[in-house]
């Protein structure tokens, strides 16, 4: 019987990729879920070899890709829903591609993760990146998010939480849980954050203003509540960003193991973070961690996640950004890129992006946004965009609205603009693959 | 020339980008050369005298007792504010701690300013969110304006004896059901709608500058300003809620019996007890 669930979901797999309908990374899954209910947990049954999950608002896909790449280079078998179709229909699916692996690590939407930990099995290991605000019409507030997990987690026995200490709701969370926990966190000089909207203002345990020494992204910092004892907690994996030339971030990387400097080939603290989301995940499974560090430097991203096309002798850099501590990294890690550029704002406001674009408000375009030659926003709220960024202080000059990726292209072409950044929320980054098709990737 | 205006609670009630709210008072403001003074206060903190505007915005719901405490303290302060003729402007929780109560799910309570004639009931069981794109019209000089921004709230307002300030085209409103949307009483004014509703509703934008400004005794009317991008992106999100209001038309039928609370508002929704100026 066990046979005629995963025939389906291939049928379905084959199906779709013959009539040519995308990439078929979540349809499969959807069919054989609902048609066999216990699909998933037949599955997860059958994994002997463990379960790790990486959750979160952002980095979830670039954390578990990371993971994914140091576990295959240690010589693991495992399945892995690599595109980030990380709802039970993308889990689904990674199962019924990779039937017979013993081992899997999922990627898994942070609203779904109770759902998941239920259907599927206890997992050994949970990455927890960050809680922020996302589609709040559709995810709720992040408290909510948060006794979400902590009601997933409390009964749990022989699981191990690898946890981001510089975010205070999910060091909350790791604390009630009662769980094991590998804390990780990152030091930046001078914190930098400014004034950006905060998402956990108050201490998750009594409701008290945090007070911070220095705060580096959004609620991400080292914090201490003046009221309780409630602070951040010590890094067993700790990271210092060095300043470095070149396109990447550099950090100096220390755990029981000893310290050592790592040179990612993606920018940013927030890469610096799911490179240390990785390692613990990594090392909690047993691989030893100075392999886990090279495979780590040399991890190169996926579409989408500050991956680099080229025609001719024009480069286009893909981000997905989506929320506002998300465009905030975004913003920082563009502005650290040399030389001219072109920036492409593709804003969508359907179902998986979050109907409310409010969020856009809520970014530091004032403080963040680079110098750009040109500006151009499309998508379906191309409009908002375009007087956010008014709001922002690009002049009208150099900013434009597009009726589409295509469009935005075919505009900056025309100015010769050579360097090109196109940012796009969820739903937007199909639009941008489709459009981006024939251009030959770049690795970095 | 200036405005002195307050923003409470500006770290801990700032979800859904109530800061552009703020940035669009500051700019059309600047674009007259006039300068609003912005004094952010706190939990706790003191607020100056005699200020010409007010805002509050909306936040979490753990922050919502501290605030609905800390709130009580400054009640006196408030009222003098407004009986003064100072604009007061709130946004979704905002707007619910100007009413009288806010009754959870449990009976539990949540005291309110009394400011506005107005009582909010979370959501009971089996009521959904309200939550979407919503456009409404509100009275104004010179024939009604439209106001197009966000909604997401579990309680549901009902006035007494205070205008609502605007009826409901596309979307739920204060309640879902009587078709008003927000509450107005002289310069206090109060609405569900996010969005920010300030940048892309520029006409309200400047209504709302209007009355602080009679307020700090600004005597020059307010200059007209260019709104083509404020045009474009109301228009647009005027656009996603009629085709939002559509789509729930041609499902309205099958889920309104599951939705008793989140029902389409009727097309014949009451209007606004009196015109509002």
């Amino acid at each position: 019987m066990e046979a005629l669930p995963r025939a389906t979901a291939n049928l379905v797999a084959a199906a779709i990729r013959a009539t040519g309908a995308g990439q078929a990374s979540s349809l499969p899954g959807k069919v054989a879920n609902a048609l066999f209910p216990r699909y998933l947990s037949d599955h997860a049954r059958r994994l002997d070899d463990g379960l790790v999950m990486v959750t979160g608002t952002n980095g979830k896909t670039t954390t578990a890709n990371m993971a994914a790449g140091v576990l295959l280079g240690a010589g693991r078998d495992l399945v892995h829903n690599a595109e980030g179709a990380n709802l039970l229909s993308g889990i689904a699916t990674a199962f019924a591609r990779h039937p017979r692996a013993r081992f899997a690590l999922l990627e898994v939407d942070e609203a779904i993760m109770p759902l998941a930990v239920q259907r599927l099995r206890s997992p050994g290991v949970v990455v927890l990146t960050n809680l922020f605000r996302d589609q709040l019409d559709r995810y709720g507030e992040v408290d909510r998010l948060a006794e979400g997990w902590l009601r997933a987690l409390r009964p749990l026995e022989g699981t191990t939480l690898v946890a981001n200490a510089d975010d205070p709701l999910v060091t909350h969370v790791a604390e009630e849980s009662g769980l094991p926990t590998v804390y990780f966190g990152v030091e930046v000089e001078g914190g930098g954050a400014g004034n950006e909207v905060s998402d956990v203002a108050v201490c998750p345990r009594c409701a008290t203003m945090l007070t911070y020494t220095a705060r580096w992204l959004s609620q991400l910092g080292d914090y201490r509540c003046p009221q309780c004892d409630f602070a951040r907690p010590p890094r067993d994996l700790s990271a210092v960003l060095v300043p470095a030339d070149g396109p990447g971030a550099t950090a100096r990387v220390s755990g029981s193991f000893g310290a050592c400097e790592v040179r990612l080939r993606v920018p940013g603290v927030h890469n610096v973070y799911n490179a240390l989301g990785a390692l613990g995940l990594s090392i909690e499974v047993g691989v030893d961690p100075p392999s886990a560090l090279r495979t780590l430097a040399a991890y190169q991203p996926v579409f989408g996640r500050w991956s680099m096309v080229r025609r001719g002798d024009t480069t286009v850099r893909v981000n997905l950004a989506k929320n506002p501590a998300g465009m905030n990294q975004t913003l920082r890690a563009l502005g650290d890129v040399p030389g001219a550029k072109a920036l492409v704002f593709v804003l969508n406001d359907n179902i998986a992006d979050g109907r409310d674009i409010s969020w856009i408000w809520d970014v530091d375009f004032e403080e963040l946004l680079p110098t750009a030659d040109w500006v151009v926003t499309t998508g379906t709220r191309r409009h908002e965009m375009a007087l956010r960024l008014s709001y922002a202080g690009v002049p009208d000059e150099r900013l434009d609205t597009a009726a589409g990726v295509g469009a935005a292209l075919g505009l900056l072409a025309q100015r010769r603009a050579h360097s090109v950044f196109l940012l796009p929320t969820y739903t937007a980054l199909k639009e941008v693959r489709a459009t981006l098709a024939g251009w030959e990737a770049v690795a970095q | 020339m200036t405005i002195t205006a307050v923003h409470l609670y500006p770290t801990t009630m700032n979800t859904y980008g109530d800061r552009g709210n703020v940035a669009a008072l500051t700019r059309r403001a600047a674009l007259r050369d006039i300068e609003v003074a912005w004094h952010h206060v706190e939990l706790g903190e003191t607020p100056p005298r005699a200020p010409d505007l007010v805002f509050m915005g909306g936040g979490q719901d753990r922050v919502q007792h501290a605030v609905a405490d800390d709130l009580q303290r400054l009640k006196p302060w408030l009222q003098e504010t407004a009986d003064d003729g100072a604009l007061v402007f709130a946004v979704c929780a905002g707007l619910q701690l100007l009413g009288h109560r806010y009754v959870a799910a449990d009976g539990g309570e949540l005291r309110g300013l009394g400011l506005l004639d107005m009582e909010t009931l979370a959501a009971g069981r089996g009521e959904w969110r309200l939550i979407g794109n919503i456009v409404i019209e509100v009275p104004a000089p010179g024939g009604p304006h439209l106001l197009a921004g966000f909604e997401n709230h579990g309680g549901r307002t009902h006035l007494g004896a205070v205008e609502p300030l605007g009826r409901v085209l596309s979307g739920f409103g204060n309640n879902g059901v009587d078709g008003f949307e927000g509450a107005r009483a002289g310069t206090i004014l109060a609405t569900y709608l996010h969005g920010p509703v300030l940048p892309k509703n520029a006409w309200f934008t400047d209504h709302l500058l209007g009355l602080a400004a009679a307020h700090a005794d600004l005597d020059s009317p307010l200059a007209p300003l260019p709104h083509a991008r404020e045009d474009a992106a109301q228009a647009e999100a005027i656009g996603v809620a009629e085709r939002d209001a559509r789509a729930r038309r041609r499902r309205g039928g099958r889920l309104r019996a599951l939705l008793p609370g989140a029902r389409r508002v009727p097309a014949t929704a009451a209007p606004p007890r009196s015109p509002t100026p």
